[in-house]
Formats: structure tokens, C-alpha cells, sequence
């Protein structure tokens, strides 16, 4: 081959993807090697970088609870820069994102009406930074948005009110649709005109200064032209609150991120990683890739590890195992950065570092800015 | 099936069904998948649902569960269950459809079907239907002791429809210093389109014989002109159907010139900076993943334009029948937004099999092709780049 | 104290498991009229957390030839009158290499002798292929949640009540003979008149009887099992051996347990299950299955028999007392215990109830449940509305059916949430179903419960998808929903 050793990225998830961006940019070339999805899809869109203390208040910034992030020693400087690098990398992919002025948290309602705190969240995500009324409107048919409590809870959380306006489907919907049917239909022609004219017929002058929140079902392709024009329309701005996986959220950001990482020539390999060493990368299927090895495998979720009945944790890409306390609630920190191994390690098992609480993009940029800290000459001096 | 009832529940399958995006009756990979087998294995009777046959069977759903579910093949059982409820004509012509190797061989091959005919056979009258191409190839015995041999899988569709691709492909073999055997010998399908309509006993069937007809003659090698066929050889026949090859590995063809092709063969193409589309193939993005064919316009030279899009809705026979020209156009016309969305860059477009050419080329109005006839003609002009440089030479 | 419920003759069955109602429905055929009282749900005890096997008998042939026999003959009879809530999976025997052949010959001599019909069998796909002595018998499966709720149907609808979520804690007699009950319910403690009690509180039967101040010879055995997604065998599998740990596989619906294991317990509470019992049940099964570690695990529960000590038996292991039953009177005229026994002999315990009771009430009555088929449960089709539950098919208008429920009941009667995402997903749907109900607060307050109780199941078995499953769901309460952001935090 006429070319330069590749840059191996196993797994294409955020942290994947966003080695492989950061890669890119540098003038690496990139092969990701990954046998499934993902854990993008399942996002909202929202980078969660929010912690909470012990006391479950929300912390805001990920510098304030840098004892999360041992062994990594991050500093606020390079953090924030870290979150530059990421948002200028969505951009760029084709996702526009808010932040708040002074790189705090945001407050997002989340589809049982509780705000939580985020970083990063892409235009389409209602986010703020103080809490306003709000008109709320869903329809038949989107289970998980259930406007009556979604309502009181927001009302009880933010001490602000909140309209709520049901409607009915539109004509050929069916009981078994899913979020991915809606944003399907509204990308049509024919869905979106429904849209506008069911909103505007739906919307009165009820806190008219104010935005109106829809499910998460505003389209894949063509969601941020369609919320621009329902702007114009109703005169108003109208952002979306995210559902349960599948997030459309996550869809929309894996997909152009794809997309843009193919275009810039990088090549996605469909097979299982079953060996790593520090030439390349066994696969499944009996071929071999030969390069310098990012893993970005993901935790138990993500796949990159595998528990066994008798508790043995199988790093599914090295075969090797590794240690586990038996404590469920330790099984989020599997397979947490290892940066200075013979391979980079970056990304995690699940959403945050105990797991859940702590905000999945927080680890997966702290693990990442550890890697490229660890490997910075290669990654910056050895291009081409 | 170790996995069948692993199912998380995720929904990351529906995230990838292109079908479900722009048809609304359809329920999706989870429900028509491990859902329908789940209530199916409980109470022996459960309903089939008719929508199940708007699976492309492009198995993007079972590529991205991370369960390890095998999506697809429960939806190919569901079809197979809902069969026997379907009317008698629609049983007959998918009957007919699942052997492609036969209709290959029909005297006749009209672009269009009539309205008329549409309606008896119960075709769709939207779809652009293959034309056959006559294009002498190679016949299929090696012809030299001393040369490196590779398997060429003369697929039923590029056997009657792509001579044109068999041969360029066989002229770059040979220009890498191997000589192709054509197989099998006589027309035989892998199955796949048996399978895809939830004929899966007759597709384990057609299989068997395009197996046996295979092992007539061993190779090391057997590289694919199809990311279906490759897809169905390399997945389906070991794990569903029982077959191997043994002691043969099975690649597409573009993989191999990939890794056979040393710096000196990619240098013969000019820097021309010709663009051109790539589409992979739903079953080439699972089976091999994505990014290949770009590698490969590259390094000869050409600038790749990725398509973007998940499945173009031709699907083999699926295009073809009356019931799925919605979805099919739907899709098809995804194709199209794609090529605006970016710009219209380039008149032609690389995708690795021919019933997706065919059904790209009718709706993007671009030129579609296999990637070894875009090879094989850049490889012409280099040829006779190097001819008229040698003519001027000598005329200095 | 609010109420005083009954003003007539009433027989109050403390207990709504497989053995109170069966009592119940026996008595309310004979017209007597019944009261049935539960501390929980229907099937909260021991009935809605055991195998699920309707056994032949030939598990006991070696050991316990008084219940063989009684199995023998119920498991017949309840083919009959309970037909839609029994599965005739068949049931197979097979011997490891390690059993001796006279202990083969021995079981094949008493399974004729208990009249049980045996025949020699093939294997089923996944057993370890050196197990070749394999014999078959006619194992079902009992569907124990639907025939409770028949068994309930059936007594309701004859006019009897069934008081769920209502604790007896006092009996109070007069001149000599029970007269009132005493019982802790939602809306605190509530009376009810009585002529006789039965008390069917199966391993709190004990705690009940020292209401009246009467010791019972009650032994509590605890058993754990492993519950994995899919069918993995078309019947029963049974080991042919003197019964042990990790013996059976019962394939239920579309679900397959994995049991069990016999240690005594002072508690009638159903403990979680350790992660040596589990692994030692593991290993038991991959003698049997080389594949089980690759099979989709769910969770791991277990349950507590309530199993009668005869005079005289001094078992140091639970596994040796007899499966056999009992019925008690008391110093306290009227008040009646049964205990020991199995599911599948629920019906002739609770004929042998009956009996005592309507002899103590003079009925002449005779049984009629051996020909009384049981009423059909519920039967609520899929709606065209959409799914909450998808692994389970459930739908709005089938949780319609029994509005009023806690989300754990609901779980129990509708098998929402009993699915392989065990209740990742539908939890939070059915809950602001039910917050419509019972507003906002109370709705969380169970699904919290819920939650607990599905985690900690899951937790018990946490490999394979199970721990992906578990992490998915920790990922969609704390990362989508915000879960634990709530407003008082
Ligand atoms: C439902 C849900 C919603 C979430 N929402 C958010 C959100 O809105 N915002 C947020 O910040 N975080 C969110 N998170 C958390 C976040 O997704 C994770 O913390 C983070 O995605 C982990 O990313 P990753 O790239 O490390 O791993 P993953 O996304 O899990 O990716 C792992 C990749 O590795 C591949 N892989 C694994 N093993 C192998 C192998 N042996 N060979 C080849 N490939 C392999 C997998 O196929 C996959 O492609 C959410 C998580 C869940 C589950
Ligand atoms: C692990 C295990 C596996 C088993 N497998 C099988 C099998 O495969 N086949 C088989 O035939 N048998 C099996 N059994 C045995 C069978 O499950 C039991 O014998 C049977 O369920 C007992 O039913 P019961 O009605 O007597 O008790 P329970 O079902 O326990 O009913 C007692 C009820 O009384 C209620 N109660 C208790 N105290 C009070 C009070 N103070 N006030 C109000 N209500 C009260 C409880 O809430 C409970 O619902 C198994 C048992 C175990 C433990
Ligand atoms: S095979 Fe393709 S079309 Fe069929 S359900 Fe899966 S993703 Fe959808
Ligand atoms: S991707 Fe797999 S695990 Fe997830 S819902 Fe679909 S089948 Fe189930």
C-alpha cells in the first residue's frame, strides 16, 4: 500500500468518532473498526458533561469534580479547550450547538419534566439558563411524553408554568409508530406542511413571547430548516425535548458524522476486533489491520467488554480479563481510560463515571483530551 | 439462534431501517423482528402482520444491534410465516423472483413492463427493469499453469445483465498478474433473493446447488461482483443455510484489488481529480463496511463523492413488485435529495451491485456502475494514454 | 377501626395462593361462603415464585412415595379442570454418567409402582451428549399467575371476596370459637366476622397460628432459580437422580427457569438471591447444558417452601422431609392450618380443607373441583392502541382492565415488565398512565418500588445482555429521564 500506517479506532461511538475527527484534522489517515452502532443513536444530542455532588446537587462544571477524573488531571484550560475542539468538530459535521456565556451548564427538561444540567447541546434541545413558561404540545400515539405529568413536574421544578396542548396524529398514522416514523414523515413535504398547520391551529396567544417544546420528531435530514421556518410561522421559536432511545438527537449527530468522516476519506470496517497487539488489530473474520490502535470499544454497554456468569470481565477486542469488585455499581467504570497503555484507550461502559450520573460526553472528552495528552507527538508532530 | 431472544429492547435497529422512514404501515426491525418471535414462540398462533414484507431485507437493523440479535432472519422467518396467507398470484411471481438464475435466462428483457402485464404478474410499472448485455467473457477454465488463479462469482445478474462488468473485471485480474476462473459453470443463485422474500426453505435449496456447483471447482480465492451475493455467501450460507466453501475465502473484488494492487499499478492513472458518487450498498455496508470503494477511486486518482444514503430501495426483486413501489420510489428519490444536497458534482456513480445501479440510475438520473468498470476504463484510457505516449515518443 | 364486613355465615381464608384459593373455590362450589384475605396480591407468597412445574410425580419415586402419588393423580386431574392454564410440554429424565444404573432401575421400578407412565426418550438439543439414559414422563407446566387469577374469577364470581393488600394481624375468639378477624389494610385496620379461619399463609402460616397462640410443625426451605429469555428446551428437563441442587429446567411461554436449590431459612421472606447460590446453580447447569453460560439470562429470584415436619422426622436437610401435607385443627374451635404440600397439589389439599371445614360447619356438600373446570381468565386481546409494553405485548387498553392497581400488581396481572428489558422502557410508560390515577408523587413512589424489585433480580444474574440491559436501563433513568433529578433533591 502506497500509504502512511493508519490510525486504527476500534468502535464508533462518540469517543471513536471523535478520535478519529481529531485524527483527521491533524492529517492522519483513519480506519474505524467497529461491529455495531454505538451508543450515539441512543442520545439525545445533548453532550451531558453535568455531574452531581454527594448530596445529588448538580455540580456544573467538570473541572469542580476533577476527583472523578483521577488519573486524568485535567485543568479547566484544557478542558475547555477540549469542548472547543468538540464543538468546532460539530460544526463542521454539521450540527450547531448553544452554550451558555460562561461555559456553565445549561438547564434541559428532560422528558419526565426535570431539568438537568449540560454542557453542550445542539440547537434543536430546548436549553436555557433560567427557566421561562413554556407551551408544551404532543400527539396521540408518542407514548413516552406524557403532557399531563411532564407538566406538573416542570411546574414543581421550575416554579414556572406550562401550557399543555394534546392533538390528534396525522391522517395514516398507526399505533405502532415510533419516533424514527415521525421524523421520517415530517421530513417529507407533505409531513412538514402538516406540521405547520396543525401547530398553528393548535398554538393560542397563551404566553405568545415564549417557546413552544414538541417530542423529539422533528425529522432527521431537514430538522433545523424545519424549525426555522415554524419560527417564521408561528413567530416563536419551537425546540424540541428529547424521548427515549431511539433519540432522534443522536441519530441526526451519528449520521452526519458519519458522513462527514467518509467524505474526508476515512473507512469504516463492519467486523469484531478479537486481538490487539502493537502492530494492528485482529478481526473476527480472519483478516488483519495493521496500524497504531485506539480502542474506544465502550464499556459493558458499548460491547468492549463482556461479563461472564462466573464474574470474569472480558475485554472483547484484547480477550484479555480483567478485574470487577462484583459490585454492579462499579461496572460503569470498566474500562475507563488507560492512556498510557501500548494502545489508547478512550471512552467508557456506560453514562458516567459511577456509571450514570455524571454525564456520558464528560467521560468521553476526558478520555479522549487524556489520550491525545498522552500521545501528543505522535498525534500532532507525525503526520503524513 | 443463540441470540434470538437477547433483544435490549435499544431500538438502535430501528435507528438504521431505511424502510421505516418512509413507510408508514411498517412497524420495524424490534416489532417485526425479535418482538413477532417472541409472542410467536409463546403462543404458536400469533399473527403475522403483511407489512413484514416491506423489508428490504438489507439487514442494517442486525448490523447495528448490539445484542447480537439476528434481526433480519427473524424478519425472513416472519415473512415466511406470513406467506401462506398472501394471495396466490403474489406467491406465484415471488416464487418465480426468488430464482433470478432462470429469469436470466429469458430470450426477452424489456426496460419498462406494460401496465397491462404489470398488473397480471403483479410488477410495478414504475421500476426500471434490466436489459440484457451481451458481452463476451472469459469462459471460465484458466488458461495459463504458471499463473496465480482467483475465483470470479459470476453472480445471475451480471451473468445475464453485466457482461460488461465481468469482463472489466477480469481484464484488472489479469493486469495484476492473475489469471479469474469463472464459477460456477452454469447459472446458479446464492439464494439471496429467495431468502429476502421469506422462501427460506427454497432459498437453503437454491443454495445447495449453487454450492455444489461452486466446489466443482476450488480456489483459494473467490472475490464477488455483488455485495449481495457476498453478503449471502459469506454470512447467510455458514450460519443458516449449513454450507461452506472449505478452504476458500470469499471477497469482494474491489477488497482484492485493494490489497493485491501495489503502488506501481495506482500510478499508472492520471491526477484527473475526476469525481464520482459512491453508494455502498446496504449489504456491503454490513458485510464490509464503508469507505473501500472511496479508498479505491482515490488511489486511482478520482475524487470520491460518498452518497450518504442508507439503502436506495432496490433490493433485488423488491423494487420490482407492485406492492413495494412506494417504499422503492421513496427511497429512491432520498437518493436524489442526496446528490442535490451536495451539489451536483459529478455524472457518474460507483455502487457494488447491479440491481442498485439500475434503480440509482433511474432515479438520480446519474450514470451508475460497477466499480470494476470504472476501473476497467480508466485503465483503458491509461493504456492508451501510455500508447500515445509511446506513438509521440517515437514520432520524436 | 372503620368496617365490619360480614354479617352472615363467613369462612375467612387467610392466604391467596395457590392453596387459599384453591380452599376458597372448593367451599364457595359447595355454597359456603368465603372471604379471602391477602397481606399482597394474588400469588405474593411462595405461589407466585416457584418452578412453574406440574409435576408427574417421577421426581419423588425415589424419596417420597406419598407425594409422588399425590402428584400422580392431581397432575391428571388438573389437566382437566384447569386445561388453558396447564402447557403439556412432556417432561424428560435424564441420568448423568456419574448415576449408578441400579439407581435408574430403581426410579423406573418406582415410577411403575406410582403408576406414572414412563418411556424412553432422545435428547434434546444443547444437553451434553453424554447424558444418554433419558426417559419420558408427563411433566406439564402450571401457569401459576393465570390460574390465581382464574382460581379468583372463579370465586368472585360465585359471590365470594378477595380482599388483596389486607394483613391479618389478629384473630379474636368468643366462647372458645373464632369469632373476628382482625386485619391491617390501606386505609388502616379493619374487622371481619367469622366462623371459621383457614389459615393458607404458607410460610407465614407459623406467624398466623401464633395469632391463636398455636405452634406449628412448619419448616421453611428456601430455593433460588435462574430465569433465562427464550424457550431453550421444548420440555421439562428433569435430572434422574435422588433430587438435589439445579436439577430441573421448565420452559415457560416464551421464558425458561432454571432451579433449584433447598436450604432452610428462619424467614418467610424471599431473600435475594447470593452470587454463590447462583453460581453453584450455573455450575450444576452446565453439566447438564454446556451452553447455559450463553443463554439470555433475566434474573435470579427465589422463594420459600412451607414444608410440614412430621412428628418424628429429624431431617437435618430440608431436601428430606416429605412434600407431603397437612391439615391442623386448633385449641381455637374453627381455626383450621394446612401446610406442606406443592403447587401441583393444591387442589387435593384444598379438598382436604374443605372437608374439615364444612364437616366443622355441617355442609354435607361434597368436593366438585376435580369436575368443576375453572373459569377463563381475562382475556383481553391486543388493542389497536399502541404498546407499553413491547416484550410482554401489553397495551393501554389491557392495563385498562385493572385500573386501581399498583404498578406491581399491574406487573403480576398483566406481565408488563416481566420481559427480557424488564421494565427499562414500559416502567415509566405504565407510570404516568397511573400517575393520571394517583397523581404525581404516589405514581413515582412505585414506580421506585418497581424499579427496586426488577434491579434487584436483574442484579442477582448481572452477565451477559442482562448486564448490558442493566446498564441501558441505569443509562435511561439517570441520563434520559433524569430520575433521580427531582424536585426535592
Ligand atoms: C440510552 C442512553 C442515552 C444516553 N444519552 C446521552 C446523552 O444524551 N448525552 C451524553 O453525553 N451521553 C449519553 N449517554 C452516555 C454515553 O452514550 C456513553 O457514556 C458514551 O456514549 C460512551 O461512548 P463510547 O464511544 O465510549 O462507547 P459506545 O458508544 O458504547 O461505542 C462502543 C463502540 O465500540 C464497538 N466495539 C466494542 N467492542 C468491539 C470489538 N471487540 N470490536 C469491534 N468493535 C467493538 C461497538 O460496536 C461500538 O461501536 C447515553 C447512554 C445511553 C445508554
Ligand atoms: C423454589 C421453589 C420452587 C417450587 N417449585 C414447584 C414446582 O415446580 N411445582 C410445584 O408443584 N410446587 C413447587 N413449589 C412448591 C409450591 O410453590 C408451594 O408449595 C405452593 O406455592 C405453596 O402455596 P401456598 O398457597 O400454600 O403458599 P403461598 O403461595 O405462599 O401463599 C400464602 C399467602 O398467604 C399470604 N399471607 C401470609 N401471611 C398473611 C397474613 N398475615 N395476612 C394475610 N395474608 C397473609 C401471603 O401473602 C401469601 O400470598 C416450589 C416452591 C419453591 C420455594
Ligand atoms: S432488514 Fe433492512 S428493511 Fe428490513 S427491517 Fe432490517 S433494516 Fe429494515
Ligand atoms: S437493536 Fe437489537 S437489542 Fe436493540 S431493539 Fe433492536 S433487536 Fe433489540
Amino acid at each position: 500500500m502506497p500509504m502512511t500506517e493508519p490510525w486504527i479506532i476500534v468502535g464508533k461511538g462518540p469517543a471513536g468518532l471523535l478520535a478519529a475527527s481529531l485524527l483527521l484534522e491533524q492529517g492522519h489517515r483513519v480506519v474505524v473498526v467497529a461491529k455495531g452502532q454505538g451508543s450515539l443513536p441512543l442520545w439525545s444530542g445533548a453532550l451531558d458533561f453535568y455531574s452531581w455532588d454527594t448530596k445529588q446537587h448538580p455540580v456544573k462544571a467538570p473541572y469542580d469534580h476533577a476527583d472523578h477524573l483521577s488519573g486524568l488531571s485535567l485543568n479547566r484550560e484544557q478542558w475547555q479547550a477540549g469542548w472547543e475542539d468538540w464543538r468546532r468538530i460539530l460544526q463542521k459535521v454539521g450540527v450547531q450547538t448553544q452554550v451558555s456565556p460562561d461555559h456553565e451548564n445549561l438547564l434541559s427538561p428532560t422528558l419526565s419534566g426535570v431539568l438537568v444540567p449540560r454542557y453542550l447541546v445542539p440547537e434543536w434541545q430546548y436549553a436555557v439558563t433560567d427557566p421561562e413558561p413554556v407551551t408544551v404540545v404532543s400527539w396521540d400515539g408518542i407514548l413516552d411524553l406524557d403532557l399531563h405529568l411532564w407538566a406538573e413536574r416542570y411546574q414543581q421544578h421550575t416554579k414556572m408554568a406550562a401550557k399543555t396542548i394534546q392533538r390528534p396524529g396525522p391522517q395514516g398514522w398507526t399505533a405502532r409508530w415510533t419516533p424514527l416514523h415521525w421524523a421520517g414523515y415530517l421530513d417529507s413535504e407533505s409531513g412538514r406542511r402538516w406540521l405547520a398547520d396543525d401547530l398553528e391551529a393548535a398554538l393560542d396567544d397563551t404566553f405568545d413571547q415564549c417557546p413552544v417544546l414538541v417530542p423529539q420528531i422533528i425529522g432527521i435530514r431537514h430538522t433545523e430548516e424545519i424549525l426555522s421556518d415554524l419560527r417564521v410561522r408561528l413567530g416563536r421559536p419551537v425546540k424540541e425535548i428529547p424521548l427515549i432511545a431511539p433519540c432522534l438527537g443522536g441519530v441526526r449527530i451519528a449520521e452526519r458524522w458519519k458522513e462527514y468522516l467518509l467524505g474526508h476519506g476515512v473507512r469504516f470496517v463492519a467486523d469484531e476486533v478479537v486481538g490487539v497487539d502493537g502492530f494492528g488489530v485482529q478481526l473476527a473474520t480472519g483478516g488483519a489491520l495493521s496500524g497504531r490502535v485506539v480502542l474506544a470499544t465502550g464499556g459493558v454497554l458499548g460491547g468492549g467488554f463482556r461479563l461472564q456468569w462466573d464474574r470474569t470481565v472480558i475485554n472483547t477486542a484484547t480477550g484479555q480479563s480483567i478485574a470487577w469488585s462484583g459490585k454492579p455499581e462499579d461496572l460503569s467504570c470498566i474500562g475507563v481510560s488507560d492512556a498510557n497503555s501500548l494502545w489508547g484507550v478512550v471512552g467508557r461502559s456506560a453514562g458516567g463515571w459511577d456509571g450514570d450520573r455524571h454525564g456520558g460526553a464528560g467521560h468521553v472528552l476526558g478520555t479522549v483530551l487524556a489520550w491525545v495528552n498522552a500521545m501528543h507527538e505522535e498525534v500532532y508532530c507525525a503526520a503524513r | 439462534m443463540l441470540h434470538d431472544d437477547a433483544c435490549l429492547k435499544c431500538s438502535l435497529c430501528i435507528t438504521a431501517c431505511p424502510v421505516v422512514r418512509v413507510d408508514p404501515l411498517f412497524a420495524g426491525p424490534k416489532a417485526y423482528g425479535p418482538e413477532w418471535w417472541r409472542a410467536h414462540e409463546a403462543r404458536d398462533a400469533f399473527d403475522t402482520d403483511p407489512h413484514v414484507d416491506d423489508c428490504t431485507f438489507c439487514q442494517l437493523c442486525e448490523a447495528a444491534c448490539p445484542a447480537d440479535v439476528p434481526v433480519a432472519h427473524l424478519i425472513a422467518q416472519h415473512k415466511d410465516h406470513h406467506r401462506k396467507k398472501r394471495p396466490q398470484l403474489k406467491r406465484f411471481r415471488d416464487f418465480i423472483l426468488s430464482h433470478p438464475h432462470w429469469i436470466g435466462r429469458l430470450p426477452f428483457s424489456p426496460r419498462k413492463v406494460s401496465a397491462v402485464v404489470a398488473k397480471m404478474a403483479q410488477m410495478s410499472s414504475h421500476a426500471d427493469f434490466p436489459v440484457a448485455d451481451r458481452t463476451k467473457f472469459h469462459s471460465g477454465r484458466p488458461y495459463g499453469e504458471n499463473i496465480p488463479t482467483v475465483g470470479l462469482f459470476v453472480d445471475c445478474f451480471n451473468r445475464s445483465y453485466g457482461g460488461e462488468v465481468v469482463a472489466a473485471a477480469e481484464r484488472v485480474i489479469s493486469r495484476l498478474g492473475y489469471q479469474a476462473v469463472l464459477m460456477p459453470s452454469q447459472p446458479h443463485c446464492c439464494g439471496a433473493a429467495a431468502y429476502a422474500s421469506g422462501l427460506v426453505d427454497e432459498a437453503q435449496r437454491i443454495a445447495q446447488d449453487s454450492a455444489h456447483a461452486l466446489r466443482e471447482t476450488p480456489v483459494e480465492t473467490l472475490l464477488t461482483l455483488n455485495a449481495t451475493c457476498d453478503g449471502t455467501l459469506r454470512d447467510e450460507w455458514p450460519k443458516y443455510f449449513s454450507l461452506s466453501l472449505p478452504g476458500t475465502r470469499v471477497l469482494p473484488w474491489t477488497d482484492w484489488v485493494l490489497e493485491t494492487a501495489t503502488a506501481d499499478f495506482w500510478s499508472q492513472f492520471e491526477e484527473t481529480n475526476e469525481a464520482v458518487w459512491v453508494h455502498t450498498t446496504c449489504r456491503g455496508k454490513v458485510a464490509q463496511g464503508e469507505g473501500a470503494m472511496e479508498e479505491f477511486v482515490k488511489l486511482a486518482n478520482g475524487q470520491p463523492l460518498p452518497l450518504g444514503i442508507a439503502c436506495c430501495g432496490a433490493a433485488g426483486s423488491y423494487a420490482f413488485k407492485v406492492e413495494h413501489e412506494d417504499a422503492a420510489i421513496q427511497l429512491g428519490i432520498k437518493a436524489k435529495e442526496a446528490v442535490h444536497r451536495q451539489g451536483h458534482q459529478a455524472e457518474a456513480m460507483i455502487v457494488d451491485s447491479g440491481t442498485c445501479a439500475l434503480h440509482l440510475a433511474q432515479y438520480t438520473g446519474l450514470f451508475t456502475m460497477h466499480p470494476a468498470l470504472w476501473l476497467g476504463r480508466r485503465l483503458m484510457q491509461a493504456q492508451s494514454l501510455d500508447k500515445k505516449a509511446e506513438v509521440s515518443n517515437l514520432c520524436e | 377501626m372503620r368496617m365490619k364486613w360480614g354479617k352472615w355465615l363467613m369462612v375467612v381464608v387467610i392466604g391467596a395462593g395457590a392453596t387459599g384459593l384453591g380452599v376458597a373455590w372448593d367451599l364457595m362450589l359447595r355454597g359456603v361462603p368465603v372471604a379471602v384475605l391477602d397481606q399482597g396480591d394474588l400469588g405474593h407468597g411462595t405461589s407466585g415464585r416457584f418452578h412453574g412445574l406440574l409435576h408427574s410425580g417421577a421426581r419423588y419415586v425415589l424419596t417420597d412415595a406419598v407425594a409422588a402419588r399425590q402428584c400422580q393423580t392431581e397432575n391428571l386431574r388438573l389437566r382437566q379442570v384447569a386445561a388453558p392454564y396447564i402447557e403439556s410440554t412432556g417432561g424428560l429424565f435424564a441420568a448423568s454418567p456419574d448415576v449408578s444404573e441400579n439407581l435408574v432401575q430403581n426410579w423406573l421400578r418406582g415410577c411403575h409402582d406410582a403408576k406414572i407412565p414412563v418411556a424412553p426418550a432422545s435428547p434434546v438439543q444443547g444437553m451434553n451428549a453424554q447424558w444418554k439414559r433419558i426417559y419420558e414422563v408427563n411433566d406439564g407446566v402450571i401457569n401459576g399467575y393465570q390460574l390465581l387469577q382464574a382460581l379468583a374469577r372463579g370465586i368472585r364470581q360465585g359471590g365470594g371476596q378477595i380482599l388483596t393488600h389486607r394483613r391479618v394481624v389478629g384473630a379474636r375468639p368468643m366462647k372458645g370459637k373464632i369469632h373476628t378477624i382482625v386485619m391491617e389494610g390501606p386505609d388502616g385496620l379493619e374487622e371481619m366476622r367469622a366462623d371459621a379461619v383457614v389459615n393458607a399463609a404458607g410460610p407465614w402460616a407459623g406467624h398466623v397460628a401464633s395469632l391463636w397462640s398455636d405452634p406449628l410443625p412448619l419448616t421453611l426451605s428456601r430455593g433460588i432459580m435462574l430465569l433465562f429469555s427464550h424457550r431453550q428446551t421444548p420440555k421439562v428437563i428433569n435430572r434422574l437422580d435422588v433430587p438435589g441442587d439445579g436439577d430441573i429446567l421448565v420452559p415457560h411461554h416464551h421464558i425458561s427457569i432454571w432451579g433449584t436449590t433447598d436450604t432452610e431459612t428462619d424467614s418467610p421472606k424471599a431473600p435475594t438471591p447470593s452470587h454463590a447460590e447462583v453460581a453453584h446453580l450455573m455450575e450444576r447447569g452446565l453439566a447438564m447444558f454446556p451452553d447455559m453460560g450463553e443463554w439470555r439470562v433475566l434474573r435470579s429470584f427465589s422463594g420459600v417452601r412451607p414444608l410440614y415436619r412430621a412428628p418424628g422426622n429429624l431431617a437435618r436437610e430440608t431436601r428430606h422431609i416429605s412434600r407431603d401435607f397437612v391439615v391442623l385443627d386448633h385449641p381455637l374451635k374453627g381455626a383450621f392450618s394446612v401446610i406442606g404440600g406443592k403447587w401441583t397439589t393444591y387442589r387435593l389439599m384444598a379438598e382436604q380443607v374443605a372437608d374439615r371445614v364444612a364437616a366443622y360447619l355441617h355442609y354435607a356438600t361434597p368436593c366438585q373441583t376435580g369436575a368443576v373446570p375453572l373459569p377463563l381468565a381475562n382475556a383481553v386481546g391486543v388493542g389497536a392502541d399502541p404498546l407499553l409494553c413491547e416484550c410482554e405485548s401489553v397495551s393501554k387498553s389491557q392495563l385498562r382492565a385493572f385500573e386501581g392497581l399498583s404498578l406491581s400488581d399491574l406487573r403480576t396481572r398483566t406481565w408488563f415488565g416481566m420481559g427480557p428489558c424488564q421494565g427499562t422502557f414500559c416502567g415509566h410508560r405504565v407510570m404516568q398512565w397511573r400517575s393520571h390515577q394517583i397523581g404525581e408523587e404516589a405514581a413515582s413512589k412505585e414506580l421506585a418500588a418497581f424499579r427496586e424489585e426488577r434491579e434487584r433480580g436483574m442484579c442477582a444474574a448481572l452477565w451477559g445482555d442482562n448486564a448490558v440491559e442493566w446498564l441501558l436501563q441505569r443509562n435511561i433513568r439517570f441520563q434520559s429521564l433524569g430520575e433521580s433529578q427531582r424536585a426535592d433533591d
